[in-house]
């Protein structure tokens, strides 16, 4: 409540404040997700990267000497926590934001954020990107390539993504729908989280082969009632938060039955970076997916 | 006929219907089903259903007579809120696993229900009454101060965060690890033996909604009673929390229905309340699990539900005009 | 009954009572008077037992026994209060209040018996109030809730009766009934009431004996002929007043 009064007032001085600006020329003009027209005057070398997928991003791409502020949970590569924590998109440190004296900052979103806007306040270039789909991941790697100069080399990042799918997907095309498995990824446990198949998870669930059980829930991702997962008799557990055990699982109430429980294919532990992250690793992710669903 | 004695007449079939819906309402199909694994899920939520309408109804109405204030309810008053900030401190402590979620959780929520209702308390005694007004304020006040206390908990927490956002919506949908089951048969324990702690003392009660001199008056001590009760209906509503979260308005709303029926007497009243607040909650979570593929937090609707009657309540007693 | 020794009573820094003596035996009507802040409520409090005992010094001693050593309960069974102000924040009917009365001779869960409702139903006849024994209590007007309040001290059967301006909101007829039935208890079962009241007149007519308080100090006691004179009443209240006397029960009347 506070928060949203705060950028309310934001809002208004930000409003206060807008005059048109020059437009400049010089090195890219770019239009981002959000459809804002972005001109950068130089190749940036300063740049934040607000979200752990777009950092991993930037290091595929080679360009992490132009890195200089990452978000806390950036933690791919490891070289990447080296670099100068500026919290997150919800608790950003702003302060140290401006003290890197940053030429661009990289955020992802659906939608312009508050932060997005004090960085357009004080006229510092702002990329968007959505990450919801494989789409956007390519989408996203082809414009990092034009900023960071290397546009060759996302294209074959992007190649190589398709690669990997093209394999992946003519595996999956020769078994048929209702032989796949049923998949239920747990999310949280108090309350038990799901995702739809609208969410970046419920996209690999099927680009792996499998049937996400809780696809329909209306939202990306929702709170529902256990008595959904033993109705629907999943035959694959993936447990992608670490609150639950295989032992937890199966001693729940009325589980007993389910025939990921009865065949004990729970599977927790799973590294969660590569399959929940719409990064350049998802690819990972989707084979670590294809093997659990598919294991002889 | 005693007109709650009547009410008993209806309440007892009504409460097996509620029972049976409860049962029957669920996203894996309306009915008894004959899968007895969805049902073996049902049934304890039902269960804290009944466990937590009771003990919050009858928390309200203890607080109620205690306070000699017919606004008191242990949401308003800021207790679910200090309890609400225990349980999440809990759960950020990293105490919401083995042991630590069988105890610490509870401890914990006791501790700052408690602490909650001991401000509220002494904020708006004047003299040795609580007026109405000075309660709500204060409640107001202690209720802010906890709020704070529990974003500045939302903000520090990581991965705890959901769990703790679900704990303020209130929701009855945590119950289903083995491990919540023996919660809930220590929840079932407390509720159970507070309600009837606060049935045996229902004339002193009574006599304790007269005001302080008068209940002294007439043979009470005052002082070690209310810490009793208040001690009670703390335990009650920190019980509630630490399974199901923050579910506001069943203690306002459910004693002033019963009052409807039974009159003010708090032996007729506690176990009128505590079958109605019962029969409500597992209704609304009844609801909650039906009208969406998602878990509708049922904090929701029964605040929806009591926001309206809480208005209701204070227009007519602007109509009296103490 | 109740003896008083030197009984002082202050609030933080400010004294209410100071030494305060005087003893009361059984069987009388007792008039506690005195203007606005001489320290009547605060007596009358003392003596209910009912202010925190830190701000007093002195002792108070009932049937010869240290009022400390009584518990709420035992001290309820010897005594019965009515307070100035009822504040009812829930709608009990008029015969459930006058029945509470009776609790402090009930353990919990114990429900109330016959002999309790026979107490009940007296007192509350007694008080001219049976007939509003189903009324909400908060329906009842000013008047009519003094009257269940007293019909509930009553019903507490105890010994003595302290009663703080009880014939505030009665009307003239309430107002001699309640006072007649004070004098009845009195004269039949030895009953002590010790009474606050406003109306000296009221106190001349009804009581034994009066006790006048200035600033906390009592400044006379005796019959209502000693207490109420010009000499003694004009430099407490602070005005002229004179005495006559009642031309039918012949009680000394004071008027302005």
């Amino acid at each position: 409540m506070k928060r949203s009064l705060y950028f309310i007032f934001l809002l208004f001085l930000l409003g206060c404040s807008a005059q048109p600006r020059p437009q400049i020329k010089g090195f890219l003009t770019i239009t981002d997700d959000l459809g804002r027209t972005v001109s950068l005057g130089n190749a940036p070398v300063r740049i934040i990267s607000f979200a752990p997928s777009i950092t991993e991003m930037v290091y595929a791409l080679g360009g992490e000497e132009r890195i200089v502020g990452v978000t806390a949970w950036c933690n791919w590569p490891p070289q990447a926590r080296e670099k100068t924590g500026v919290g997150d998109m919800i608790n950003p440190n702003f302060e140290r934001m401006v003290s890197l004296k940053p030429d661009l900052a990289l955020m992802i979103g659906s939608a312009p954020s508050p932060l997005l806007k004090k960085f357009e306040a004080l006229d510092i270039p702002v990329l968007c990107f959505k990450d919801e789909t494989v789409a956007d991941i390519q989408r996203a790697l082809k414009v990092l390539g034009q900023v960071l100069e290397c546009p060759s080399r996302a294209d074959s990042l992007n190649r190589e993504m398709d690669l990997q799918l093209a394999v992946i997907k003519t595996a999956v095309d020769q078994v048929a729908m209702e032989k796949r498995p049923k998949v239920f990824a747990e999310l949280g446990s108090s309350p038990l989280f799901a995702a739809g198949d609208s969410s970046f998870i419920g996209q690999m669930i099927s680009l792996a082969g499998g049937i996400n059980i809780t696809g329909n829930i209306p939202s990306s991702y929702a709170a529902v009632n256990p008595e959904l997962v033993v109705k629907n008799d999943p035959g694959i557990i993936i447990v992608l938060h670490p609150q639950a055990s295989r032992k937890e699982i199966e001693q729940r109430l009325g589980w007993q039955n389910v025939p990921a429980v009865r065949n004990g294919k729970i599977y927790p532990g799973l590294d969660q970076d590569v399959i929940l992250r719409p990064g350049p690793r998802f690819t990972e992710g989707l084979k670590i997916l294809h093997g659990i669903f598919y294991a002889p | 006929m005693r007109r709650d004695i009547k009410a008993w007449y209806y309440l007892a079939p009504l409460s097996l219907l509620t029972i049976l819906l409860g049962l029957a309402s669920g996203p894996a199909g309306f009915g008894l089903l004959a899968d007895h694994q969805v049902m073996s899920i049902r049934l304890p939520r039902v269960l804290l259903g009944l466990l937590a309408g009771a003990g919050l109804a009858s928390s309200g109405a203890a607080l109620q007579a205690a306070l000699g204030n017919p606004l008191a309810e242990p949401y308003l008053l800021g207790v679910s809120g200090g309890a609400a900030f225990g349980a999440a401190l809990a759960l950020l402590l990293g105490l919401s696993a083995g042991l630590g979620g069988a105890v610490g959780l509870p401890l914990f929520s006791l501790a700052f229900g408690l602490l909650a209702l001991y401000v509220v308390y002494s904020l708006s005694k004047v003299g040795s009454r609580l007026p109405a007004e000075t309660v709500i304020l204060s409640g107001i006040i202690v209720n802010a101060f906890f709020s704070a206390l529990i974003m500045l908990l939302l903000a520090l927490a990581g991965r705890q965060l959901q769990e703790m956002i679900y704990l303020l919506m209130g929701n009855l949908g945590m119950i289903f690890g083995a491990q919540s089951l023996y919660l809930l048969w220590v929840c079932a324990a407390v509720i159970i033996l507070c309600t009837a702690y606060l049935w045996s003392q229902g004339r002193n009660l009574d006599l304790l909604s007269l005001g302080e001199q008068p209940a002294q008056s007439l043979g009470l001590k005052v002082e070690k009673l209310k810490v009793r009760i208040l001690l009670a209906s703390a335990l009650m509503v920190a019980a509630v929390v630490s399974l199901a979260g923050v579910i506001g308005f069943v203690g306002l709303v459910v004693p002033h229905l019963a009052r409807m029926i039974s009159g003010p007497k708090n032996s007729r009243l506690l176990p009128l309340s505590v079958v109605l607040g019962a029969n409500l909650l597992v209704l609304a979570d009844a609801l909650a699990r039906t009208i969406a593929p998602q878990e509708i937090p049922v904090g929701v609707i029964t605040s929806l539900l009591g926001v309206p009657f809480f208005i209701y309540l204070l227009r007519r007693k602007k109509r009296t005009a103490l | 009954m109740i003896t008083v020794t030197d009984l002082s009573y202050s609030y933080g820094p400010l004294k209410a009572l100071d030494g305060v003596s005087f003893s009361l035996p059984k069987g009388k009507v007792v008039g506690l008077l005195g203007p606005n802040g001489s320290g009547k409520s605060t007596l009358c409090l003392c003596l209910a037992g009912i202010l925190d005992k830190k701000g007093s010094a002195g002792e108070i001693k009932i049937s010869s026994q240290d009022m400390g050593s009584f518990a709420p309960e035992e001290l309820a069974l010897q005594m019965a209060v009515v307070f100035q102000d009822n504040v009812f924040s829930f709608d009990f009917t008029a015969y459930e209040i006058v029945l509470m009365g009776r609790s402090p001779y009930l353990r919990p869960l114990q429900p109330e018996g016959p002999e309790d409702h026979q107490i009940a139903e007296k007192a509350m006849r007694d008080c001219d109030c049976f007939e509003l024994k189903d009324r909400p209590i908060r329906s009842l007007s000013g008047g009519e809730r003094q009257r269940v309040v007293l019909a509930r001290a009553l019903a507490q059967a105890t010994p003595v009766l302290l009663l703080d301006e009880p014939t505030n909101h009665l009307d003239l007829k309430h107002q001699k009934q309640i006072l007649s039935l004070v004098r009845e208890l009195a004269a039949n079962k030895g009953v002590l009431s010790v009474v606050v009241l406003h109306d000296l007149n009221l106190a001349g007519q009804f009581c034994d004996r009066l006790l006048l308080l200035d600033q906390g100090r009592l400044v006379k006691q005796g019959t209502p002929e000693e207490v109420l004179t010009p000499e003694t009443l004009n430099p407490v209240y602070q005005i002229n007043v004179h005495k006559i006397y009642h031309p039918v029960t012949g009680s000394p009347q004071i008027i302005i």
